[in-house]
């Protein structure tokens, strides 16, 4: 339902954004770090949290309760997904980045990048997952729209650091999107991965898992 | 196949309540139903029918009481691998074909093969068919083809005919009697006359109002409802046998009985002078009325 936008959009405003800031191999890099950060935000707010609204109200998603199914095979089915379009999003971007600025492919050490981008968004994943039970099919998008985006404008997914408005670059050390942001940096950078970056997202996972759990149990109550 | 636990009943009610907010969907349902049984649960709408079917396929769980299917509780993994369902409206996964879907569940039954349904139910030219091409009558089809997938011990059919045409119904009713005959537990929803016609000599449970108001069977209801309607206008008083039941809304009198001759003679003789006289056959509307003034 919504592979054009998740698809589309993290390129389009790559070429809004980003492209006209890069002079610079090293820039280009950083940026388009950033955008394949961004990119893989939309598929896990939207996939997930849209998707699981939006299936919550759905005669099917009660029948599919009524088969021998184990839930955890709807929600990896969900996720396996969710990896498919990530990728495929963060593919585009590579794509615009290829053909707009100085990157060229042996820059870029894809497999890594995917593989550092895949697992720095679980905490994304569980958040995605709680807003998609908390929220009802029709205030989804505007909701996952609210959250992520100013999250990543927040987190200077969009922009260098230093030309963001100086409360966002005092602001940003501590958003979860910056962290996305600092491990999605370190590949293509080819730095050490930020410690700090490291523990906050395992904090924010932790804390999701948490409340995730928590929400799980009163849907279930719910229903009794 | 699905294993089961032999000498168990395959439902279980023991004082069930179901209440939302103020409003008691349920109240003190208890019944139990054995394996090969065919059983038609009937109610008028808002009686506490679909309540009464979430609760046990475990959508729902009970305010209070206690429910077993086979000796499981409804929505547990072992539950649901003994259950087969048809609800009265899902919608299929739009983009997904008819052979696709069926091919999904039957991995998810265990791999069993879904020809003999898909012959049986009229499936084999819509296998290539998307789901949201299928008419109301396909889709329905469909719907119940998946029910009986997996040779399930208990199907749970929820108004299974609506939209089916005649030969699908009949067809429906041939399957659904074969299955019970080979020791299929079946239970269906319905609020159809007719259909009930053809389960005379089966089970029925009638709900209204959230409550329990006939266990039996269905040909002993349908003799309840052998009753006439008669309604009439006049301005003039009325006076009606003791054992008819009737009511007065202004100038319309209405009166249900199982000699509405013997009435009308009665009124001639009264020199009655009545306008838009009709005499139509008794609802089922009309008997659940009647059971429930019982029951309170």
């Amino acid at each position: 339902m919504y592979l054009v936008s998740t698809m589309v959009f993290p390129s389009m405003f790559f070429w809004f954004f980003a492209v006209p800031s890069i002079q610079d191999l090293p820039g280009a890099k950083l940026l388009t770090g950033s955008f394949c950060a961004f990119a893989v935000l939309g598929v896990v707010f939207f996939q997930l949290a849209v998707q699981t609204a939006h299936e919550r109200g759905l005669a099917w998603s009660r029948y599919l309760r009524c088969l021998p199914l184990n839930p955890f095979e709807i929600v990896w089915s969900r996720l396996l997904a969710s990896v498919v379009l990530a990728v495929a999003a963060v593919f585009a971007v590579l794509g615009t980045a290829l053909l707009t600025t100085p990157l060229h492919w042996q820059d870029v050490e894809v497999l890594r990048l995917l593989g550092a981008l895949l697992l720095a968004s679980l905490p994304f994943v569980l958040w995605g997952l709680i807003i998609g039970y908390l929220v009802s099919s029709k205030a989804a998008v505007p909701v996952a729209n609210l959250v992520y985006l100013p999250l990543s404008f927040a987190g200077g997914l969009w922009m260098p650091k230093h030309i963001l408005p100086k409360m966002i670059q005092d602001l940003a050390p501590v958003m979860p999107t910056r962290m996305l942001g600092e491990v999605a940096w370190a590949v293509v950078l080819q730095h050490e991965m930020p410690q700090e970056s490291v523990v906050g997202l395992t904090v924010t996972a932790a804390v999701g898992a948490f409340i995730f759990v928590c929400i799980s149990r009163r849907e279930s109550s719910r229903r009794g | 196949m699905s294993e089961t636990r032999k000498g168990l009943p395959a439902i279980e009610f023991q004082s069930v309540s179901k209440v939302f907010g103020p409003t008691k969907a349920v109240q003190e349902l208890s019944f139990q139903v054995n394996s090969g049984e065919l059983v038609a649960i009937l109610g008028p709408n808002g009686a506490g029918k679909s309540t009464t079917l979430e609760m046990l396929l475990g959508l729902q769980r009970p305010t209070s009481g206690q429910i077993r299917v086979f000796g499981e509780v409804p929505g547990s993994r072992k539950a649901r691998s003994f259950v087969g369902v048809t609800p009265q409206d899902v919608e299929f996964p739009p983009h997904l074909q008819v052979g696709e879907l069926l091919a999904w569940a039957s991995a998810v039954h265990g791999r069993t093969d879904p020809s003999l349904l898909t012959e049986s139910f009229g499936l084999r030219p819509l296998l290539g068919k998307i789901n949201s091409s299928l008419s109301g009558g396909e889709r329905r089809r469909l719907g119940l083809a998946l029910a009986f997938l997996g040779n399930p011990r208990l199907v749970i059919l929820d108004e299974p005919t609506n939209g089916l045409d005649v030969l699908g119904k009949s067809q429906l009713w041939e399957w659904m009697e074969n299955y019970v005959d080979q020791g299929g537990t079946l239970v269906l929803t319905t609020h159809d006359l007719f259909e009930l016609k053809r389960l005379a000599h089966r089970r029925m449970l009638m709900i209204n109002k959230g409550r329990l108001v006939q266990d039996g069977r269905v040909q002993d209801l349908m003799q309840k409802c052998a009753f006439k309607r008669i309604s009439f206008q006049t301005q003039e008083s009325v006076f009606w046998p003791a054992n008819v039941r009737f009511e007065k809304h202004g100038d319309l009198h209405l009166g249900w009985t199982h000699e509405p001759e013997k009435i009308l003679h009665q009124f001639w003789q009264q020199n009655l002078s009545l306008t838009d006289l009709q005499v139509e056959p008794g609802r089922l509307e009309d008997v659940f009325e009647f059971l429930q003034g019982r029951a309170d």
